[in-house]
């Protein structure tokens, strides 16, 4: 409930007031519409008809209804209904005057007028019944007329509550809503603000610390320079290892050279000069000798080339040789085209022409093959010796001592049996003085074996010649 | 009697091995060798109860093998390699010695008969010989064990999985060179096939002692040193810093001044597989002065030599724009230029045209450098002559592509103006583009030159990158000089002229 205000405060408010219409004490509004007052309990019922049953009971009616819609709204609604009996009672005199007196004198009076009523009773019905038809359209009408009324009021009034609160609420949401928005566009503002003075922070602080640690100018300034410097040392050393390098290779080389005319002047130096004739090199119409002849009188004369074992041969040279290895010359050429003319057949040419040389057993046997022989068996017993105590074997030869065995041994004494003695001895009995000889070889007998052998040879050898001529 | 008849028998055999193996030297009588049917004849030798016969056969039929694969083939068709790879474990050095030349010399053809000697088992038996007391043995084993593994990833493994690599580090370490030359080369061709590979031969140890072999003043031996210790770095960053790690730095710098020509070579191929894996490594080279080692190493030498050291420029100068400004602090540009312009050969060019790229793609002062020397000309030059190779092409227009998207220094650009395919122009015109707007000095100059001119001549399409650069060059200048240096210019002077009506 709204404070009473002054009036320009009221007619302000009005539109509310008459809204609600609830307004104490102002009964008397100039508004025609129909309200209902807040607490006021709607009083028609849906099928409810209200039986006016006289002219004064429609003025009647009028009255309350007015009465109903100007009454204050505390007092609760109520609905009178004015019927003839309830009039006549009405009309009964009050009871002060006595019950007895009074009851007769009325009595007498209403039998007076007991004619007289009954014919106005009756008129009154006729007339009552004369516009009971049009009256009660009437009513119809009017209540129809105001039933609308109240239920389009009431309708309107809900869609004004309605609209009230749909406008509250969602002016609240709305606020809600904005001051959300609000509070988030200050964030970011806030977060914009902030990202900003880091960005400048760390810009600042990331520039002086790339520049300072990592792209410091002056330290890679330094560094390059500190490498050019370093190449230079590096290449000048270098320089110096090439030119060492050069220096040993030059020298090797004059040592080489030097090598090679040495063994020149050693192989010419029979071009010397001597006392009476002067060599090449040693010109008479020259001032002075040529510096070979210098470098033939400084070297000694090459001596007779030794043969050379060939190369190829150096690994081979320990395989057992036992048929006397003989390098072959080059077989001739496979295929060969036959030239023209009356010539023979160049393979058989060349084999003529390759042909090794065949000589008689008789002169291919050396005369010295005896010394040979010798001589190998020599060497064979040198190879095979490996030590200069050569391993005797057992018979006839006596170990120096005699080392007991182990289980040989005992407390007892040891017998003879077997150490001084195998058996008894009676060399006073022997017929003849038998004494005991070394089996060592005599020199004759190697002799006589080397005779065996040679007469053998020659066996062989005779026998070959007889073969061959045969 | 009798003896002479054998005596006779075992000197003929004897005589004809002796010449086969005699003739099987030369090149030219090898097919009429094989069309006598030599191997049909020397297979029943191989068994003969004589050594000396079996060896010369063996050594014959080795010599045979080696000629071609269809000999090779041969042997490997006539179930000879049983026979050998039998006696191989059993005979004496000689023998083993040549029998392990046969199978080298039939492997050394191709994967499928390396593959045939591996299945008859001849591994094991190699292996055994590895072990045997005669260097001459154990070199001919190892090579043949070389040149099995030499051929892919899976016959090394073969070669791995028989466990000779621990006796291959141990023939490092004998005394003969020759013999270390070739175990060196066969852990080289070893550990070239895979990481895998690789780390079996550094586990065995041999890191160390090939590193020491660097010093050796014997150049073959330095070869196969340095060409397996690469073929270790090159695998991973791993193997390169355990490479490192042997202390071969100083050291292998004076081999890039050998006489020897390999020598140089596979010293730069060592240290480009080190600094091709990481920046640190390459730090690590630059520090060593490898850098400078290596320019005066190709600036010394010819030809194919050169490839690995310019190769690792580019390595070098690729990892960063510090390494980058030290490769061209040590002279490298000009060497780099030499060798774009002398060379022959469209591999070599395009190398130094890679390196090149690499080093001028950091910066504008980058560029600026590269640009100096004169080669963007050059580049330009082989990316449009029709005679270098394709490759030559794509690596020349990479690296023109890298330098000028960095390069600032008009001088150097403005001959390219002229002569420029539309695809280099654009990149050259936006040089401009970016530079003109702000340099008044430069702008001056651009007239002056004519490159103003020869701007206004450039047809480009409507709408495209290098109308809006041109676009951007013209909007720097007054519009009647624009209009000036237009080509139609005299025409429409003269239309203006005709069009003229003479006030009198």
């Amino acid at each position: 409930m709204l404070p009473r205000k002054s009036r320009g405060a009221r007619r302000k408010l009005g539109a509310t007031i008459r809204s609600f219409g609830s307004q104490g004490g102002r009964r008397k509004t100039k508004q025609h519409r129909l309200f209902f007052p807040r607490r006021f309990t709607p009083f028609v019922r849906p099928s409810g008809l209200y039986f006016l049953s006289s002219p004064s009971a429609f003025t009647q009616f009028e009255t309350t209804l007015s009465h109903i819609f100007h009454t204050h709204t505390n007092t609760p609604p109520c609905v009178v209904w004015y019927s003839p009996v309830a009039m006549a009672t009405a009309c009964t005199p009050s009871r002060e005057a006595g019950w007895e007196g009074a009851r007769m004198v009325t009595l007498a009076r209403l039998q007076e007028r007991l004619p007289g009523l009954k014919e106005d009773y009756f008129h009154r019905n006729r007339y009552v019944d004369q516009y009971r038809k049009s009256e009660y359209n009437a009513a119809v009408k009017i209540q129809s007329w105001l039933r609308g009324c109240k239920v389009r009021a009431y309708i309107r009034y809900l869609n004004k509550m309605m609209v009230f609160i749909q406008k509250w609420w969602r002016g609240y949401q709305a606020r809600k809503i904005f001051r959300k928005m609000a509070e988030t566009a200050y964030f970011i503002m806030k977060m914009n603000f902030y990202n900003e003075m880091a960005v400048r922070i760390q810009k600042r602080w990331r520039g002086y610390y790339v520049r300072k640690y990592i792209h410091n100018y002056y330290a890679l300034k330094r560094y390059l320079e500190a490498i050019a410097l370093n190449n230079e040392m590096i290449r000048k050393e270098l320089e110096e290892f090439a030119e060492m390098k050069e220096k040993e290779e030059a020298k090797k080389a004059l040592e080489r050279e030097e090598r090679k005319k040495d063994y020149l002047a050693r192989k010419m130096h029979y071009l010397l000069s001597t006392e009476q004739i002067a060599g090449i090199y040693n010109s008479p119409y020259r001032k002075s000798p040529d510096p070979m002849e210098l470098q033939l009188r400084k070297v000694k004369p090459l001596k007779e080339k030794k043969k050379q074992i060939p190369k190829e041969l150096h690994w081979q040279a320990c395989i057992d040789d036992s048929f006397g290895f003989q390098r072959v010359p080059a077989l001739p050429p496979i295929q060969r085209q036959k030239p023209q003319g009356p010539f023979r057949d160049p393979a058989e040419v060349q084999q003529q022409r390759y042909k090794p040389f065949e000589e008689f057993l008789k002169v291919a046997a050396s005369e010295a093959s005896l010394k040979l022989a010798r001589e190998k068996l020599k060497q064979e017993e040198w190879r095979n010796r490996v030590h200069d105590n050569v391993f005797l074997p057992f018979s006839g030869h006596e170990p120096d001592t005699y080392v007991p065995s182990m289980q040989r041994a005992s407390k007892y004494g040891q017998s003879s049996y077997g150490l001084k003695h195998f058996r008894e001895e009676h060399p006073e009995k022997w017929i003849g003085k038998k004494l005991s000889v070394s089996p060592s070889s005599s020199p004759e007998k190697t002799v006589g074996d080397f005779q065996e052998i040679y007469a053998e040879i020659c066996k062989e050898k005779m026998l070959e010649v007889l073969l061959l001529f045969s | 009697m009798f003896h002479r008849v054998f005596e006779q028998y075992q000197r003929a055999r004897t005589q004809f091995v002796q010449a086969v193996a005699e003739l099987a030297t030369r090149p030219q009588n090898i097919e009429t060798l094989q069309n006598a049917g030599v191997m049909a004849l020397l297979r029943p030798l191989l068994l003969d109860v004589v050594p000396n016969i079996q060896q010369t056969a063996a050594m014959a039929l080795g010599r045979l093998a080696n000629y071609n694969n269809d000999l090779a083939e041969a042997v490997v068709k006539g179930d000879i390699l049983p026979q050998l790879v039998y006696s191989l474990a059993e005979q004496n050095r000689f023998y083993k010695k040549a029998a392990a030349f046969v199978l080298r010399a039939v492997a050394k053809h191709s994967p499928q008969l390396a593959q045939a000697i591996v299945n008859c088992g001849a591994l094991d038996t190699l292996v055994i010989c590895l072990e045997d007391f005669d260097p001459g043995v154990k070199e001919a084993a190892s090579w043949a064990l070389g040149y099995i593994a030499r051929h892919n990833a899976e016959l090394s493994q073969a070669v791995v999985d028989a466990g000779a690599i621990p006796f291959l580090v141990l023939c490092i370490q004998e005394p003969e060179t020759a013999l270390r030359r070739i175990a060196a080369s066969a852990l080289s061709d070893v550990s070239k096939h895979s990481p895998e590979l690789a780390q079996t031969v550094v586990d065995a140890g041999a890191i160390a002692h090939l590193a020491q072999m660097i010093f050796n003043p014997d150049a073959k031996l330095k070869r196969q040193v340095l060409s397996a210790l690469s073929q270790i770095a090159k695998h991973s960053v791993d193997l390169a810093e355990m490479v490192v790690e042997a202390e071969i730095f100083p050291v292998v710098l004076t081999c890039l001044k050998d006489s020897d020509e390999y020598v140089k070579k596979n010293a730069a191929t060592l240290i480009r597989e080190i600094a091709k894996h990481t920046p640190e490594l390459s730090q690590l080279i630059v520090n060593a002065g490898g850098v400078a080692a290596v320019i005066d190493c190709i600036g010394c030498c010819k030809g194919n030599v050169r490839l690995p050291g310019i190769m690792m420029l580019g390595y070098v100068a690729a990892h960063s724009e510090n390494l980058a400004m030290a490769v061209i602090l040590s002279k490298a540009i000009p060497q780099l230029a030499v060798c774009l312009s002398e060379e022959p050969e469209d591999h070599i060019k395009a190398a130094a045209a890679w390196s090149l790229g690499q080093i001028g793609r950091h910066t504008p002062e980058h560029a600026r450098a590269v640009a100096v020397a004169n080669v963007l000309p050059v580049l330009l030059s082989f990316y449009m002559a029709s005679e270098s190779a394709e490759d030559l092409q794509v690596k020349t227009k990479k690296a023109l592509k890298n330098i000028l998207q960095n390069c600032t220094h008009l001088p150097s650009l403005e001959p390219l103006l002229y002569d420029a395919p539309p695809n280099i122009l654009k990149h050259v015109v936006g040089q401009f583009s970016k530079v003109l707007p702000h340099d008044p000095k430069a702008r001056r100059l651009f007239v002056t030159s004519g490159g103003l001119k020869k701007v206004q001549e450039i047809k480009a399409e409507a709408g495209s990158l290098l109308q809006e650069y041109i676009n951007t060059i013209n909007n720097c200048y007054p519009e009647e000089i624009v209009r000036y240096y237009s080509p139609e210019y005299s025409e429409a002077l003269l239309e203006r002229v005709e069009n003229y009506q003479p006030v009198l």
